[in-house]
């Protein structure tokens, strides 16, 4: 009986937590896709610790719902949708190695075979015989092994990871930077550029350019500026239209980014797609410095609605009213930087070729997530 | 209504004259009294210089003690006077070339002048690639010599505060206030005019060049004074020879800027037809004619003004253009690659056309470009041959123009003036702000220029300053 | 100095390689179905069935010749299994298509028996299922076509290069399913497959248009993407297809429209060439030169084409949406463990 009822009320609080924080990235009340990887982690926590499920399928069902929950209030906050596939993916893992155990044919199970081979294999029979004896015996498997420890365990691990992300990224920063070298960066928003630079300037002496990226959070851009020169980094700042002139003298561009596309391709601060292609053309390398959890499973097929629009009274505001109408006013927040713009994404993963994304897409998410 | 946008410029100058004075009284005490000084000086010369102006009226026009009455008193009458827009008119539309003084400008002539007082400061914060260019913005008339005719003090004000602002526009004040000092000079005792109004001249253009580098149109038109100068006749009285000297400026002007631009408008218009959508950037006067008159002929096509920080030149475009009843959008330059899909040609205007084909315009002008034959989109420059220049030139740091840092500082989208995070930028050692006014557009990325002379490719810019030297 | 190119022969020795090392090749025990033809074989199929491709049709041909033999030991079957693919190599003109298919075929066998020993248990698995691996192919082509629905917007302009069923396919569904968009279709001289790939097309109601393959330079402005089919996709992710789509690529590059291929993964093909003349050589006239006129020389021009993987913005195959290293590791994957 009272088991019960703290299982009720429970629940209650669990649904009025993700209530509350599906308000909040809805409102945009969480910034910034690393707090928001965070927090949906975190949540993500707290459900599996408060749901009961009889079969690992009902779990999986549930959290695909929130993730579609959470998506639809913020579409183009990748990180979300992200976070969940991630643990989704653990969590199919969790129940595949307890299955393979328990069967012992865990040969048979797997054949072995590529996805090539798809065309001659014998899957078919495999995969019919594997979910008749999925279903048949689901329920006596979780009494017989309790999943939700190592799914939390697991959980755990991922808000570990994300919490030392930018240290493991910035840990590469030496590596990247000679000294007195000269660093443009088109994304002074991005924390993990300012920690990577921060870091690398503790052993180099080199110059940073900033790029303004007006109009959007020029605030904390020049903040950027004011931090970096703080830490003793010889800084300038330029507006957005200075990029070609001093491309020439730039050693490398390094930007942040608002999420990794299954292709290579990025979503990076409005103006980064024009700055990157200013490196190719200046044969300047661009490299990319991403946590994992912004790369998303996600191709851009429809690249103008991946494209926020922000406010456009930070563009222009005629002080004649008439005009308002008569021009429309654009303010784009971000940019689709293809990947042949980019020469290295550096993850906490290590460094990749942005071509070799797809490959890290397939290691940590499951081809049947990718649509919540 | 015109009247209705011109901006209030003189209550966001008023409140920032006290905001860069406490400020730069927290730097330094004594800084502060001696920059009120020098600022009361400067108005008083440019009060000066505006009743001088508005008296010889018959040869300049009054736009330019009006722009000036602009930014340096604050009646109400002037602004209205100010309204008087030409901006149908093709030959007109380039003269007015008032530009509303943007309050960044505002902010970089007064700080500017406070900075030469403390000169060790700025060199502290120069940026390194760009050492070898000076600032030389001024904002007071104080130190002038006797001889600096109060229209060339005026004209140097409006020059520094940008209220004057474009090659063309540049060009065509500097002749009009030539006009006046021609029209006062009276030959000394003991020498003759084609000898002595040269030095004249020279004094009045190095106390121009206090102000804002001269641009390369204005460099042209005084090499061809020059010339003109020196072969009058002694023979002729200086009375006649003022009045054909200043008859034959009025026909240069005439020539080389307001005929060019009209050439230069039927021709470009052809490039436009109906559906299309149509990128320029920052402001050009000649391609803001080509846009109205396309209009006028009724042609349906839209335009994109991409703009950028600090000068918002694009903003006095896109009005212009809404006005005529053009279908417009506004963007700043960080949002280019947003709004390019859709764009047919892009249109460019040029401070300066180098003989190596490089288009010397605008900073950003090189990115639009860039951007744009990337996606194999055509780009046009409309140029008046009085923009082609003899220099050769590789990249945008050997020659550029600085503007003030601090212009970097203000956040403001419009007229009041908002400093950032940033201002108070000179306290942190390792920090420096750039601020440079011009680009180098490789020749590659330009499709056609189109002149007064024909159009041609910018490998061609030779065959042009050629023919254009010889005749 | 023009002198004409000699094909070098990659292909026999590459492919071939890590059979004749493997401890499955012994002497020949002969024991095949002597008289088999495994090219009328292959013919057949390909008559029967226009909705079949060489690589399935190859691999059919496989398992009726697995049907009809009865080997004695593996290392017989891997034999007959070879034989039968040099014959069909050899006897069968533009051979780089079937080739992907003999070539998973024989890798496919290959693995089984070294993983399990039963070798018989996979002839019989493979001569069972038969009729699976064609029904396979067709469905792999459904599911390209439903990966690549995304790419296509309304109001796009598509350009398409010759007949390919896997673009086809994407077509058909994409309007299926109410997209609306416009297809210029190159004529694909000599063959002029083009022509029935826009009869296809207007009968499923989409609007198209036939251009001359000179033509492409002049419709690339208007075109949104390109799709392009393939014969065999090479190791470095590059593609072999009908002659013309190198140019088409280059064109599109330089507009900088995105070209996509289209093309199953059964036509991944264990060949790294680096230009066209590294394939074999289906027309060796065509690098020779003459002062005589000659009757057949537009039909003796070259069939097949390189397109490198830079030019590529991405293949989408049933596989998923790879880019070109996505091509290396699944051929990686499949040749070396």
């Amino acid at each position: 009986m009272s088991t019960v009822g703290t299982h009720i009320s429970k629940e209650k609080d669990l649904n009025t937590q993700i209530e509350s924080f599906v308000a909040q990235i809805k409102r945009r009340q969480i910034q910034g896709s690393y707090n928001v990887a965070l927090a949906t982690a975190q949540l993500l926590l707290r459900v599996v610790s408060a749901t009961r499920w009889t079969h690992i399928d009902q779990l999986i069902t549930q959290i695909k719902m929130l993730g579609k929950r959470l998506q639809s209030a913020q579409p183009r906050e990748l990180a979300c949708g992200n976070i969940i596939r991630r643990v989704l993916s653990l969590i199919r893992e969790e129940s595949e190695d307890t299955n393979d155990s328990e069967s012992g044919d865990g040969a048979a199970n797997s054949p072995l075979i590529t996805s090539m081979f798809s065309l001659l294999s014998a899957n078919d029979e495999y995969d019919s015989s594997r979910m008749s004896q999925g279903f048949g015996d689901g329920t006596s498997r979780s009494i017989k092994k309790d999943l939700k420890p190592y799914i939390i365990e697991g959980i755990q691990e991922l808000i570990d990871e994300l919490r030392s992300i930018d240290e493991s990224i910035a840990g590469m920063g030496v590596e990247m930077i000679h000294e007195n070298e000269t660093i443009l960066t088109p994304t002074p928003n991005s924390r993990t550029v300012l920690k990577f630079l921060l870091r690398a300037a503790q052993k180099r002496k080199f110059t940073v350019l900033v790029v303004e990226v007006f109009p959007n959070d020029v605030e904390k851009t020049h903040e950027f500026a004011l931090k970096l020169a703080g830490a003793g980094i010889e800084t300038t700042v330029i507006t957005d239209a200075m990029v070609y002139s001093i491309m020439g003298r730039v050693g490398k561009v390094i930007l942040g980014t608002n999420a990794v596309l299954a292709n290579g391709g990025l979503l990076a601060s409005a103006g980064a797609a024009m700055i990157c292609q200013c490196a190719n053309v200046h044969r300047t390398p661009v490299v990319v410095c991403t946590g994992l959890y912004k790369l998303s499973p996600m191709y851009p097929f429809d690249i103008e609605s991946l494209i926020e629009v922000g406010d456009t009274g930070k563009v222009l505001e005629f002080e004649d009213g008439s005009l308002v109408d008569k021009v429309n006013v654009v303010n784009p927040l971000y940019d689709y930087v293809p990947p042949e713009s980019v020469d290295l994404c550096i993850t906490n993963m290590g460094g990749y070729s942005p071509s070799f994304m797809y490959r890290l897409v397939l290691d940590h998410y499951r081809q049947e997530d990718v649509i919540l | 209504m015109p009247e209705a946008s011109a901006k209030p410029a003189g209550v966001p100058l008023g409140t920032q004259t006290t905001k860069t004075q406490q400020q730069k009284g927290k730097d330094k005490n004594s800084a502060g009294a001696q920059e009120a000084k020098a600022m009361r000086k400067a108005e008083k010369a440019a009060r000066r210089a505006a009743k001088v102006s508005e008296l010889g009226k018959s040869s300049t026009p009054p736009q330019e003690a009006i722009a000036l009455a602009r930014v340096q008193s604050q009646t109400k009458q002037s602004r209205a006077a100010s309204g008087t827009s030409n901006a149908g008119s093709v030959g007109g539309g380039s003269s007015n070339s008032v530009v509303n003084a943007t309050a960044s400008s505002a902010i970089s002539s007064l700080t500017a002048q406070s900075t030469a007082i403390h000169g060790s400061d700025i060199l502290d914060k120069r940026v390194g690639l760009f050492k070898h260019l000076e600032i030389t913005r001024r904002s007071g008339t104080a130190d002038a010599a006797k001889d600096i005719h109060p229209a060339i003090l005026a004209l140097t004000l409006q020059f520094a505060s940008y209220t004057v602002i474009g090659s063309s526009a540049r060009c065509r004040a500097t002749l009009r206030a030539f006009q006046t000092v021609i029209k006062d000079y009276r030959t000394p005792v003991g020498t003759t005019l084609s000898r002595n109004l040269t030095n004249h001249l020279s004094r009045q253009i190095d106390f121009l060049k206090t102000a804002r580098p001269l641009s390369i149109t204005m460099g042209n038109a005084i090499r061809w004074l020059k010339q003109e100068i020196s072969v009058v006749s002694i023979d002729v009285s200086d009375d006649q020879a003022r009045e054909s000297l200043i008859e034959k400026i009025e026909t240069y002007i005439r020539d080389k800027i307001e005929v060019a631009d009209r050439v230069i408008v039927q021709s470009a218009v052809k490039h436009i037809g109906n559906g299309d959508v149509i990128l320029a950037f920052s402001r050009s006067a000649v391609v803001e004619q080509v846009f109205l008159e396309a209009n006028l002929r009724g042609i349906e096509f839209s335009v994109v003004v991409v703009d950028t920080r600090p000068f918002y030149e694009g903003k006095e475009m896109v009005r212009r253009l809404a006005r005529a009843g053009l279908k417009c959008e506004y963007v700043l330059i960080s949002g280019l690659s947003y709004v390019l899909n859709d764009i047919t040609s892009v249109f460019l205007g040029a401070h300066a056309v180098l003989s190596n084909g490089q288009l010397y315009s605008r900073v950003g002008t090189a990115l639009v470009a860039m951007s744009a034959k990337r996606k194999n989109i055509p780009v046009i420059v409309c140029c008046e041959s009085i923009k082609f220049s003899n220099r050769v030139q590789l990249d945008s740091v050997t020659f550029n123009e600085l503007g003030s840092p601090d212009d970097l500082m203000n956040i403001s989208i419009d007229s009041a003036p908002k400093p950032g995070p940033l201002k108070n930028w000179r306290d942190l050692p390792n920090l420096k702000l750039l601020n440079i006014l011009y680009d180098l557009t490789p020749p590659e990325y330009i499709k056609k220029i189109v002149t007064e002379v024909g159009s041609l490719p910018p490998s061609s810019v030779p065959v042009i300053i050629r023919e254009y030297n010889s005749a | 100095m023009i002198k004409s190119a000699s094909p070098r022969s990659v292909y026999d020795t590459d492919i071939m390689a890590p059979l004749e090392t493997s401890p499955w090749t012994q002497p020949p025990d002969s024991g095949a179905a002597e008289g088999f033809d495994i090219v009328a074989t292959y013919r057949k199929f390909l008559d029967e069935d226009p909705d079949m491709t060489m690589p399935v049709a190859a691999i059919e041909s496989l398992v009726v010749l697995l049907s009809q033999t009865e080997p004695t030991t593996a290392s017989e079957l891997m034999d007959t299994l070879a034989k039968a693919v040099t014959e069909l190599k050899r006897g069968v003109k533009n051979s780089i298509s079937l080739s992907a298919g003999c070539d998973m075929f024989q890798r496919f066998v290959l693995r089984n028996i070294q993983e399990y020993g039963d070798w018989e248990a996979c002839r019989r698995h493979l001569v069972k299922n038969g009729g699976l691996f064609l029904e396979r192919a067709k469905a792999s082509r459904y599911k390209i076509a439903e990966l690549g629905l995304p790419f296509i917007q309304d109001d796009d302009t598509i350009l398409i290069h010759s007949h390919s069923r896997a673009v086809t396919e994407l077509l058909l569904l994409a309007a299926r399913r109410h997209i609306r968009f416009r297809v210029y279709i190159t004529e694909s001289r000599p063959t002029g497959e083009g022509l029935s790939s826009a009869k296809t097309l207007r009968d499923n109601s989409i609007p198209a248009r036939v251009i001359v393959d000179g033509a492409v330079g002049w419709a690339i402005q208007k075109v949104d993407k390109v799709f392009i089919g393939a014969e065999g996709v090479a190791e470095s992710g590059g593609i072999i297809n009908r002659i013309g789509t190198y140019q088409i690529a280059v064109l599109a590059k330089d507009s900088n429209k995105p070209l996509y291929v289209v093309a199953e993964s059964h036509k991944f093909v264990r060949l790294f060439p680096l230009s066209p003349f590294d394939l074999p050589n289906e027309s060796p006239n065509a690098s020779t030169f003459t002062t005589e006129p000659e009757d057949d020389e537009i039909q003796s021009s070259p069939l097949l084409d390189f397109t490198s993987d830079n030019l590529i913005t991405a293949l989408i195959t049933d596989i998923g949406v790879l880019t070109s290293s996505g091509v290396s590791e699944e051929l990686i994957k499949m040749w070396y463990d």
